[in-house]
């Protein structure tokens, strides 16, 4: 009863924090918005998930299924982020310290943050699934709500992934090297390969009967429906589209009546909540109620001991001589940028280790030496993504570190300090890059140099503009991961930032580079609004 | 050098006000701003670094408004928030360049500032040592060096002994009272011993408003004879904390001596007492709770 009465306290501390803040709003309104576009009016070309030119009439079961579908492969991503931080703001609070110290075992408290993460997380899959509800109403093919069909999808699907969300939430913030941004990659990586493993083992006709049982749920739901188009409309080949989909035929509708929910299926769902157990335990093991000092002592050197007197009971026996300070003349203060670039180039770079250094000269060296059209296809996209770090920290570091006050105080924050911000982070680009940028003036690739350049304004930028109206760095790291895989790495030309393919034309660069100064724009108008608090 | 705070108000919302039409002329010297917890004075101290805009007021420095100019203010300003943080990753010397590069700072002018203020702060020994090491005083020793940067004509540090052993917080008192001649100083605390070893004058202030400013002799003239000390029992002392302001009590074998502040003669065995700043202090927050109650946010 005490344990459930602290899981509770937990719990409910963390959903109201979290609750009341602005990016909860955001991301629930973009949420809806997507199961709004996701369920498209009959007179609409397109599907969203489609069966060949089959779709379900839009009843309880069909809305409640097609965007349960949707919530997994939508809200997985970000869902992630959202809930990756409930340790992480304990520490920060200072109150970490004072839960350190009170009986509260690890594993009850690694339990009680994945279970307000999955509170918080069901608490958006509700709303969710509540706009399904609406969306069903608005477009009135059937009227009768039927909630167990409407609701089971998002209780058996949805539910046990996020829950496995919440706890990998935990695991990541337990061990300390995935805690930062390299964590937040790990997990993008983690989540792009589920997916594709799921995308697949899609079900098909030929395979309906078989288990399935992915980590989304898409499986569960999309075999029952395709099993029953396939009943509805024989010339039904056993295709599934997601996402948005010319209709290849005219448009046929037949009523699916939902998911026969078998024992089978529901404990094959449930055994995803025992993996979520799992992982907890494991984050258990890692977490170390707050401690902050290194676990092993780090290896001092020899002049550190000679120098170096212990801390404070050094410096409480020392009396030292009177000081004066020598008083500055008023031309001695100015402005210096190189001074400031170079400051902020160091603060970039402190606590890089050094065989990163190595990474980036050879990957300089190989830009430089393998063909150009490796190089820039498949090098550059790779240089580009390495310094992830450095960069989703320009425009946050003030706030994450709480320097803000120093900062904004010191003369022309807006004017001098923030441009030299953003250039600290286009210098990390064009050194990142540099050896693929001779490569291409050695082979007169002029309008990729120049796609080049452009690149290398556009991601510290974006990075400064998302970084400065979040106040985090995990929106950058997120929105730069999806873009880059899908521009860079998958070639969607649109997206191709770095113009990196083969087409690129002239246009497609200018409007990269309209874009950048309209979020350079975007970050001096979110910056000034930091100032002027 | 003048600053000039005129009805300076700070609206948070709609029914509460953190600072309200609060004024004060200030020259060369320090100024002592005492309050109790949630008073206003880390919201005053915000507005006077331009941190924090105000809702009503002007607040000028040599008669430039600082909300429409702040860059005029920050040339020559040094501020100590009540709570900062550091980039754990660098080290004291790193940090500091880091600070006098953003206020502008020369190189060679930077370096012998960052040399004396490491002594003056007492970090020599450590200024190479990552700050996400260093304990909550000698951060808040970073961040009083960093304050000093700039050789600032207009000097304002919030709760600045917060996490100072005794020995460092009588280093920082005597160099606020050496810095004091050519500039203006505003320390903010809620020690009082603070104030009364470096203050040429104080404000009090409570509920958002100034409750006075005036030299420490003039404030302390307003309780002169209104401090009274005698010895009770246990039984009498609980009775006596419901009906009295008492400013400090101490037990000895013989009972508790305590220490009144009350306009009239508290007790036929009460003896007057030389008033202390802290008498004034708890003498002039009473009067504003007795005179407005305590309903304000």
């Amino acid at each position: 009863m005490n344990t459930l009465h602290t899981l509770y306290h937990i719990m409910r501390a963390d959903f109201l924090e979290r609750s009341r803040r602005y990016s909860f709003l955001v991301t629930l309104g973009l949420t809806i918005l997507a199961a709004y576009l996701y369920i498209p009016p009959s007179s609409a070309n397109y599907l969203t998930l489609g069966l060949g030119n089959y779709r379900g009439i839009y009843n309880s079961a069909w809305v409640g299924g097609a965007v349960a579908v949707l919530c997994s492969a939508l809200l997985s991503l970000p869902a992630f982020y959202l809930v990756k931080n409930a340790i992480e703001r304990d520490e920060q609070t200072r109150v970490g310290q004072i839960i350190a110290t009170t009986p509260l075992s690890k594993s009850l408290y690694t339990l009680g943050k994945a279970f307000s993460n999955l509170v918080f997380l069901a608490g958006m899959v509700g709303v969710i699934a509540l706009s399904a509800g609406v969306m069903q109403l608005i477009r009135a093919e059937v009227l009768r709500i039927d909630l167990w069909a409407l609701l089971s999808p998002f209780v058996f699907c949805v539910l046990p992934s996020m829950a496995v969300i919440a706890a990998l939430a935990v695991l990541f913030e337990t061990i300390p090297w995935l805690r930062g941004t390299f964590g937040n990659v790990v997990y993008f990586i983690l989540w792009l390969v589920l997916l594709i493993v799921s995308a697949a083992n899609m079900p098909s006709l030929q395979r309906v009967g078989e288990p399935a049982n992915d980590l989304w749920g898409v499986q569960v739901i999309l075999s029952s429906m395709i099993k029953d188009t396939a009943a509805a409309f024989l010339d039904y080949e056993g295709s599934v589209a997601i996402g948005a989909v010319t209709l290849p035929a005219p448009l046929q509708t037949f009523t699916w009546n939902g998911i026969h929910w078998t024992a089978e299926i529901i404990f094959g769902r449930m055994l995803w909540f025992s993996t979520a157990l799992g992982l907890v335990l494991l984050a258990a093991l890692f977490f170390r109620r707050f401690d902050p000092a290194p676990r092993k002592p780090k290896p001092t050197r020899d002049t550190d001991l000679t120098e170096s007197p212990p801390l404070e009971s050094a410096q409480a026996t020392q009396t030292p001589a009177p000081i004066h300070l020598t008083p500055l003349m008023s031309g001695q203060r100015a402005f210096y940028p190189t001074r400031i670039l170079l400051a902020e180039l160091r603060l970039l770079f402190k606590g890089i280790r050094w065989w990163w250094f190595i990474i980036f000269t050879g990957l300089n060296v190989a830009g430089l030496l393998l063909p150009t059209e490796s190089a820039r296809q498949y090098l550059l996209p790779v240089a580009w993504i390495l310094p992830l770090a450095l960069w989703s920290a320009l425009g946050t570091r003030e706030k994450r570190h709480n320097t803000d006050q120093l900062i904004f105080s010191a003369p022309h924050p807006q004017s001098r300090q923030f441009p030299l911000v953003w250039l600290a982070g286009v210098a990390v680009a064009l050194v990142a890059g540099a050896g693929v940028a001779v490569n291409l003036i050695l082979a007169d690739d002029w309008l990729h140099l120049l796609a080049w350049g452009t690149g290398a304004l556009f991601i510290p930028t974006l990075a400064l503009a998302l970084g400065v109206w979040s106040g985090s760095n995990k929106l950058f790291e997120v929105v730069y991961m999806l873009w880059w895989y899908a521009g860079p790495i998958n070639r969607v030309e649109s997206l191709d930032f770095m113009g990196t393919g083969s087409n690129l034309q002239l246009g497609r660069v200018l409007v990269y580079g309209l874009f950048t100064i309209l979020l350079f724009a975007l970050a001096v108008i979110g910056r000034k609004r930091q100032i002027k608090r | 050098m003048n600053l000039s705070i005129k009805n300076v108000s700070k609206q948070y919302r709609r029914d509460f006000w953190g600072l309200r039409d609060f004024s004060l002329e200030l020259g060369a010297g320090v100024l002592g701003l005492l309050g109790p917890n949630g008073a206003g004075k880390s919201t005053l101290m915000r507005i006077l670094a331009t941190i924090t805009g105000k809702t009503a007021g002007t607040v000028t420095w040599n008669g430039v408004d600082i909300a429409r100019h702040p860059d005029n203010l920050r040339q020559v300003l040094g501020y100590l928030p009540q709570d900062f943080g550091v980039y754990p990753n660098l080290n004291a010397l790193e940090f500091l360049e880091y600070m006098a590069a953003v206020k502008g700072l020369d190189g060679k002018s930077a370096k012998r500032r960052i040399d004396e203020l490491l002594q003056l702060v007492n970090l020599v020994d450590s200024a190479r040592r990552p700050l996400g090491g260093y304990s909550g005083g000698m951060k808040q020793r970073v961040g009083i060096a960093q304050a000093l940067l700039n050789d600032p004509q207009l000097l304002i540090v919030d709760e600045p002994t917060a996490g100072l052993d005794p020995e460092e917080r009588v280093r920082f008192r005597n160099l606020l009272a050496d810095l004091s001649g050519e500039r203006i100083v505003i320390l903010s605390t809620h020690i009082v011993s603070d104030v009364e070893a470096t203050a040429t004058s104080i404000a009090i202030i409570n509920k958002g408003q100034r409750i006075t400013h005036a030299a420490p002799e003039t404030i302390l003239q307003a309780v002169e004879g209104k401090v009274w000390t005698w010895v009770v029992s246990s039984e009498e002392f609980a009775k006596l904390k419901q009906s009295h302001l008492i400013s400090s009590t101490a037990r000895r074998s013989d009972g508790v001596h305590v220490r009144v502040v009350s306009e009239r003669k508290p007790n036929t065995d009460a003896e007057p007492a030389p008033a202390t700043l802290e008498d004034a202090y708890l003498y002039f927050i009473q009067r504003t709770h007795l005179s407005k109650g305590e309903g304000q946010g």
